[in-house]
């Protein structure tokens, strides 16, 4: 293997990772700060794909200049975002007192939902907007061609991680949402609105997953079914990552999509087994992730 | 020996059935062509008329297809050409009068796991008593349901998703079971002999396919017919992506490194069109030879800006402009009817659900005809067995094991500017030919090459 074929399989690596990354941010910020288990989480995604595909869609066949389909993506992640605020009111306020148990059933539920909803929207067919795909072009790359459009997945990825940090670490109201996630009552006691904060945060984990989906939609298309992949894979991040950490979902994910580009390339019959021998692993050596809390005495 | 009369001694005795096979009827078009039986061609028809019994007369009530596919799910592109294509054809024979004055109605349920799709099978039949079904169900799924269907005694008319081991083991005489599609092992034998035709001087191949029995079963086949027909080519990489990937760029990226002089792809649906537009950032049409077994399944999500000129692609039994429409009308009013009614062009699935309810309906009236009594399922099954049918792709020969059968389209991609999808170059479609593709053993004998009889698929390759 050649050594401009080593970076190019780096960089592939990286934006698998970069876009698992999106996926299991929204659902690391919900177990991390909430205690629930979103399976949900790919309906979302897969719907963000779907409302921004309808936006471009209709944008393009409008004949707007190229600057209004880029704003079709935060907008439709906005979108998705505010189908918070009829879930989280409606379904998970009743979870957050419940065991895990019942928001994985309950939100698988929900996924399917989701699934039958966009397929009886959109239809069953693929449905593609490449329209910024094409217009970024390739770069090449040490001689090898390379689609631009991946550096927008990195940046928009980074962006992310950088200003959930800052956000969670960084800010009053990240310090609030730390605390409560800690001690619900005690936060309530000293005069924190639990419910509406719970709403806020809700409104950011879901907008990031139809962000996802929007800003992954250019490389792939929107398809029926599209979100159950990514939220089996999603969920090794975060164990794999440790529950509820931003930084272990990061390093998880880049270590995944850089084993996979990897294997693929030396070993494309394990493809996926390398993937869930990490996992099988990281749960041997360290159950709680490598960046996870210790488990208390009732957790083990 | 009973006084009574038994069937076979009847068939025996007042037997009226005429045994005729022919080839090369007459063309019509429209769907009262379709409705008549095609010139010069007489199907296997028995009088089975028991004497001193009434002959049964024409039921009243309406008669129900049954439509078995995915209609959740990555595939519900496969469930909605099914449905979409029984829909049309019931349309048009209802338009005509229905079938002996009986009305169609189409119903549909979907399949998913093996004992969702046979569940669903058994409740058409014995709660919605339906009188023939279809579909695409996959390759898993076929296996599955196949030996209930000859049990319940209910025709099924697959679209593609049979597979060699239903083929070969699990229903190698089959009389309720009908594949109106290829079977899946067909089309990795017409890639190896595109290959062979396009390609003589390739050597290396490799593979980017859906990790699951089809994605495996396509490789290997296509690579094991290529073994004998063109020794020197040998496969350098294959890589297998999970159904539903949303990502191929690290295959692309190992199976341009490998300096393949040809690529085999069977993904399909999303996957094709996910596949086509990161091969093409990443340079892998312009850089070698690309071979599509499956990609048109995806024929209205193939835009040009995915599918660029230049890719090879099969069309399994039928692709919309083969027939051309100029020579062969029937296509062309089938092409334009279903796209107004669906804004879509008809997959292959489409055509294969609609010849084999016409199959259907042809083998009710001529046993009728000659009998004067309504066929039971056993008659119309075996009235439809060793006939043929007139369809958009042309005359389809029907084998006595059910298979239907037309030459093969395949071709080069270009972009027709009376299209909005990347369509086949006229000027490179070409036919493979059925004695090519299918087991010597379920051709009819006119067709046979080489002649030979109970040979299984991998003996009929390895015996080239």
């Amino acid at each position: 293997m050649d050594p401009e074929t080593v970076v190019i399989i780096i960089l592939n690596g990286m934006f698998y990772a970069l876009s698992l990354f999106l996926i299991t941010i929204g659902l690391n910020i919900l177990y991390g700060f909430m205690k629930v288990l979103n399976i949900a989480h790919g309906g979302l995604y897969a719907t963000g794909a779907f409302l921004t595909w309808a936006l471009m869609n209709t944008a393009a066949k409008a004949g707007y200049p190229i600057y209004i389909l880029w704003l079709c993506i935060p907008v439709g992640a906005f979108l998705v975002g505010l189908l918070a605020l009829v879930i989280e009111p409606l379904l998970f306020k009743r979870l957050y007192r419940l065991r895990e148990e019942y928001s994985l059933l309950a939100t698988f539920g929900l996924m399917l939902v989701f699934d039958d909803s966009l397929r009886m929207i959109f239809g069953g067919s693929p449905l593609s907007a490449n329209q910024l795909y094409n217009w970024m072009g390739t770069l090449t790359i040490l001689g090898k061609s390379y689609p631009t459009y991946n550096f927008v997945i990195y940046a928009f990825a980074i962006a992310v991680a950088l200003g959930l940090w800052i956000f969670f670490f960084k800010t009053k109201m990240g310090r609030i949402l730390r605390g409560t996630a800690q001690d619900r009552e005690m936060s309530a006691c000293l005069g924190v609105n639990v419910s509406i904060l719970y709403t806020e945060t809700f409104f950011l984990a879901v907008f990031i997953a139809g962000l996802g989906g929007a800003i992954y939609l250019p490389a792939t298309n929107a398809y029926s079914g599209m979100g159950f992949e990514p939220i089996v894979l999603s969920f090794a991040v975060m164990i794999i990552g440790g529950l509820g950490s931003l930084k272990g979902a990061l390093v998880a994910a880049s270590m995944i999509g850089l084993v996979r580009a990897f294997g693929i390339a030396l070993m494309p019959e394990l493809e996926l087994a390398v993937v869930f021998l990490i996992l099988i692993i990281t749960l041997i050596v360290r159950p709680r992730g490598l960046f996870g809390k210790k488990f208390t005495r009732e957790e083990k | 020996m009973s006084g009574k009369t038994s069937r076979r001694d009847f068939v025996k005795t007042a037997a009226a059935g005429i045994v005729g096979f022919g080839v090369g009827a007459g063309v019509g078009y429209g769907a009262s062509q379709m409705m008549a039986p095609p010139t010069g061609v007489a199907p296997t028809v028995t009088k089975t008329v028991e004497l001193g019994k009434t002959p049964r007369g024409v039921p009243k009530e309406p008669i129900k297809i049954g439509i078995v596919s995915w209609f959740t799910g990555p595939s519900t592109m496969v469930g909605e050409a099914c449905y979409g294509g029984a829909r049309f054809a019931a349309d048009e024979i209802n338009k005509a009068g229905g079938i002996l004055g009986r009305k169609i109605e189409v119903l549909k349920r979907d399949c998913g796991t093996p004992e969702v799709t046979v569940d669903a099978v058994r409740r058409f039949v014995l709660e919605d008593k339906v009188d023939l079904m279809g579909g695409d169900v996959g390759g898993s799924n076929c296996n599955a349901i196949v030996p209930h269907i000859e049990q319940l005694k209910v025709p099924f008319f697959f679209q593609c998703s049979t597979t060699v081991k239903e083929v070969e083991e699990l229903d190698p005489n089959p009389l309720y079971v009908f594949r109106t599609g290829e079977q899946n092992l067909a089309e990795p034998n017409v890639a190896a002999q595109l290959i062979v035709r396009e390609f003589p001087n390739a050597k290396r191949i490799a593979g980017i396919n859906p990790d699951y029995v089809y994605g495996r079963e396509a490789m290997m086949y296509t690579m094991k017919a290529l073994n004998k027909l063109a020794p020197h080519m040998e496969s350098v990489l294959e890589t297998w992506p999970p159904l539903g990937a949303t990502d191929f760029s690290s295959h692309i990226t190992a199976v341009l490194d490998a300096k393949p002089d040809v690529v085999i792809t069977a993904c399909w649906g999303g996957d094709f069109v996910t596949f086509a537009k990161q091969a093409t950032a990443y340079g892998l049409f312009q850089k070698t030879n690309v071979v599509s077994i499956l990609g048109s399944m995806a024929l209205n999500s193939l835009t040009k800006d995915i599918v660029p000129p230049g890719v090879w692609m099969l069309q399994r039994d039928y692709y919309f402009e083969a027939p051309p429409h100029n020579l062969y009308p029937l296509n062309k009013w089938f092409v334009e009817t279903y796209r107004k009614r669906e804004n879509k062009f008809p997959e292959f699935d489409v055509m294969q659900i609609f010849s084999g309810i016409f199959a259907y309906k042809q083998a009710v009236e001529r046993v009728y005809a000659a009998t004067g009594s309504y066929p039971e399922n056993e008659e119309i099954c075996r009235a439809i067995q060793n006939s043929q049918v007139v369809s958009p792709a042309g005359h389809r020969v029907i084998t006595s094991d059910g298979q239907f059968i037309n030459p093969l389209p395949y071709g080069k991609t270009w972009h027709d500017p009376k299209y909005p999808i990347a369509t086949i170059d006229p000027k490179t479609l070409g036919f493979i030919m059925p004695e090519y593709v299918y087991n010597p053993k379920s051709l009819p004998p006119v067709l046979q090459y080489p002649l030979g009889t109970g040979m299984k698929y991998s003996d009929w390759i390895a015996s080239w």
